[in-house]
């Protein structure tokens, strides 16, 4: 990483775990501003839980997560979180129009009432996510590629300089994932950091910049090019890591709890 | 029954009045909590919540020997709290999935206040204990000015709640991560919410009783989530609905003072159901009905402006007569007859003779567009997706029905305007 780079994240001796049990293990690493970096593993390698831990969703037991160089409560505003599809109940009974404007919500006072600017911007993300003519369809009439377009539609909203998503193209046509790698690729060029996790290998080294190769610990982490080798992918997703999975069991198992 | 309506709406009596008013406002502020218990899919919580006042209720009124809502009210409000904290336990440190652990707490907290309840009517001189078994099936007639207080100020609050944290209820309620990851109050709002559920269900348990009020809760929601699947809608909505099920209870309570008034409340929502079930557009079942038989007499219409352009096409005719337009379309039912009337009332058809027609220009226009949009189906299916050309027919059969100028367009370039079908017919443009 060169030395005038700043850095949009950085993870420091960061384990993660719920009740004592670590998924993530002693993660370091730097995510320099301005670069798409995708997080690549097998399932269960962490990688959801990575991104939460960025946000403080998930309990770290050691370690901390810097964001430009800032608290995470200082740059809350700076984030924008993508959360996974299947996290959200789509026959919830709101427009997308209600959904994207969540994204305002920090910049709104408490009792979140839209000014005249919430409503421009949320039209043009809108508009940016080619869905203006759904605007007023409840969000379970659209398709699959749809619903994550207006996912991003109100991180975008939020104007923030860090997008976080969590596997944006999984179940996705391949229409909208151009939409959606495009809108990133764009928002990188303006200066903003996204880091996305990817669910598999295809087209990795055109959409992505930097990798995070992930699997229970951190396998890899720097420029594309440097990073997208044989050696490490079977480190990946090979089974020389199978003796830490097979720890992590083992404590589930055996209900002993780390300390924190 | 007349006269009793003439009293019972005339608002003469001070005490029939509480009871009216009383049962409206708890009703409407019981449907807007409802609609968010609804949504969040925790309409079984509120079930639990509700059975389990039943410990706290005796065991206050065995402390007090009194049934005034003074003392129940936190009696009932500590039990529920203590039941809604057991379902979150259970659910994140055993492996009770959440449906399991609401049952086993449901049940054992209702188990336990049945319990005391038998208890306390043996240890209870008569007099006293009379009236506890309104808070199992509810009877409005024996509501206070005390009461009516109680319930107005508590309903007041939820309103209040209701209006300042509606957008962050239901962002809470769609994404909690995503809420948490922008750094909203997540925990605050959450409990928030599960306080005004408590205290919808306790202002409600004299009158509606434990056992039944959740459907007081859920109903109004229920309904209007089926009317208009949106928020606001449904908060308006269901908040009338419940209106109108208080009114009915306090009625009922004003006619037969000693009948439990719970059942009847919870009754009048499912009457609203079955009407909205029937009437509401578009999900209603008539609307659909309409709607089903609508685009069946514009296929029909279809079918008789295309039997027109068959015997043109075939025998050189313009004047068909309306057995012979029975005859090539096959179609016998009362609809042709009504689909010719409607064609000849829209002047795609004229009377050329009698009982004999013939297309106007507008109608030739018409005709030529529904064969051109078959013939071109079948050729998209032939030569795109290489389906047999005998096997064809029947699919372009209804698709001409469905496919509009954008569609035709997109056809007509994708196969670089065909002149003829797979079966050879010329397609005319």
């Amino acid at each position: 990483m060169k030395a005038e780079e700043k850095i949009a994240l950085e993870a420091h001796d960061l384990s993660v775990g719920y009740d004592g049990k670590p998924v993530l293990w002693g993660i370091d690493l730097q995510v320099p501003v301005g670069s798409l970096t995708g997080v690549i593993g097998p399932n269960g390698a962490g990688k959801s839980t990575f991104i939460k831990a960025i946000m403080g969703l998930t309990p770290t037991m050691s370690g901390y997560v810097r964001l430009f160089n800032k608290k995470l409560d200082d740059v809350r505003k700076q984030i924008a979180y993508v959360p996974q599809k299947e996290a959200v109940d789509w026959d919830f009974p709101i427009s997308v129009t209600e959904l994207v404007m969540m994204g305002r919500f920090p910049h709104m006072g408490w009792m979140k009432r839209p000014t005249k600017k919430d409503r421009e911007v949320v039209e043009e993300t809108l508009e940016k996510m080619k869905i203006s003519d759904l605007s007023t369809k409840q969000i379970g009439q659209l398709s699959g590629g749809q619903q994550q377009r207006a996912f991003i539609a109100r991180a975008l909203a939020q104007e923030a300089s860090i997008y976080l998503l969590d596997e944006p193209f999984a179940g996705v046509d391949a229409n909208s994932e151009k939409v959606i790698i495009n809108l990133l690729k764009e928002q990188v060029k303006e200066g903003k950091t996204a880091i996305v996790v990817h669910h598999d290998l295809n087209a990795v080294n055109t959409y992505f910049d930097r990798l995070i190769l992930l699997n229970l610990r951190l396998v890899a982490n720097g420029p594309t090019d440097e990073v997208f080798r044989t050696d490490y992918l079977k480190e990946t997703f090979g089974g020389e890591l199978s003796l830490l999975a097979e720890m992590s069991e083992l404590l589930r198992k055996r209900d002993i709890k780390q300390k924190k | 029954m007349i006269e009793l309506l003439a009293e019972f709406f005339s608002f003469n009596d001070a005490y029939l009045n509480y009871t009216i008013f009383g049962l409206i406002f708890l009703s409407i502020a019981a449907a807007l909590i409802g609609c968010f218990t609804y949504v969040r899919r925790e309409s079984l919580i509120s079930d639990a919540a509700s059975h389990a006042m039943l410990p706290g209720i005796v065991i206050a009124f065995l402390f007090s020997q009194q049934k005034s809502i003074v003392f129940i009210l936190p009696g009932a409000i500590i039990s529920s709290s203590l039941a809604l904290y057991a379902i979150d336990y259970l659910t994140y440190h055993t492996k009770l999935k959440k449906d399991g652990a609401i049952a086993v707490v449901l049940s054992l907290f209702f188990g336990i206040g049945i319990f005391l309840f038998s208890l306390a009517d043996r240890v209870t001189p008569a007099t006293s204990i009379a009236g506890l078994d309104s808070f199992l099936f509810g009877n409005a007639a024996a509501m206070l000015p005390e009461d009516f207080y109680i319930i107005t100020l508590t309903a007041l609050f939820i309103l209040l709640v209701v209006i300042l944290l509606k957008t962050n209820w239901i962002a809470i309620s769609f994404d909690p991560l995503y809420c948490q990851s922008i750094g909203m109050p997540y925990k605050r709002l959450t409990f928030l919410l599960k306080l005004a559920l408590i205290l919808a269900i306790v202002v409600g348990i004299q009158a509606v009783g434990v056992i039944l009020i959740a459907a007081l809760i859920i109903s109004p929601a229920a309904i209007a989530h089926f009317i208009k699947p949106r928020m606001s809608f449904m908060l308006i909505t269901s908040s009338i609905i419940g209106a109108f099920a208080g009114i009915g209870g306090a009625f009922i309570s004003f006619v037969s003072p000693k009948m439990p008034t719970g059942p009847w409340i919870v009754l009048i929502p499912i009457f609203i159901a079955s009407f909205a079930f029937l009437l509401a557009v578009p999900n209603g079942y008539f609307y659909r009905l309409w709607t089903a038989n609508k685009r069946q007499f514009q296929v029909v219409k279809d079918h008789v402006l295309k039997a027109f352009y068959a015997y043109h096409e075939k025998e050189f005719i313009t004047n068909v007569s309306r057995v012979q337009l029975v005859k090539q379309t096959g179609d016998e039912s009362w609809m042709i007859k009504l689909a010719i009337w409607s064609l000849k009332s829209q002047s795609f058809i004229e009377k050329s003779g009698t009982d004999c027609y013939q297309l106007t220009e507008k109608g030739k226009t018409l005709s030529k567009s529904i064969v051109r949009r078959h013939r071109l189906w079948e050729t998209y299916l032939v030569q795109c997706l290489r389906i047999k050309h005998d096997h064809v027919h029947d699919d372009a059969e209804y698709m001409e029905h469905l496919i509009d100028d954008q569609i035709e367009n997109k056809l007509i370039q994708l196969l670089n305007r065909p002149s003829h079908d797979p079966h050879g017919s010329l397609i005319p443009y």
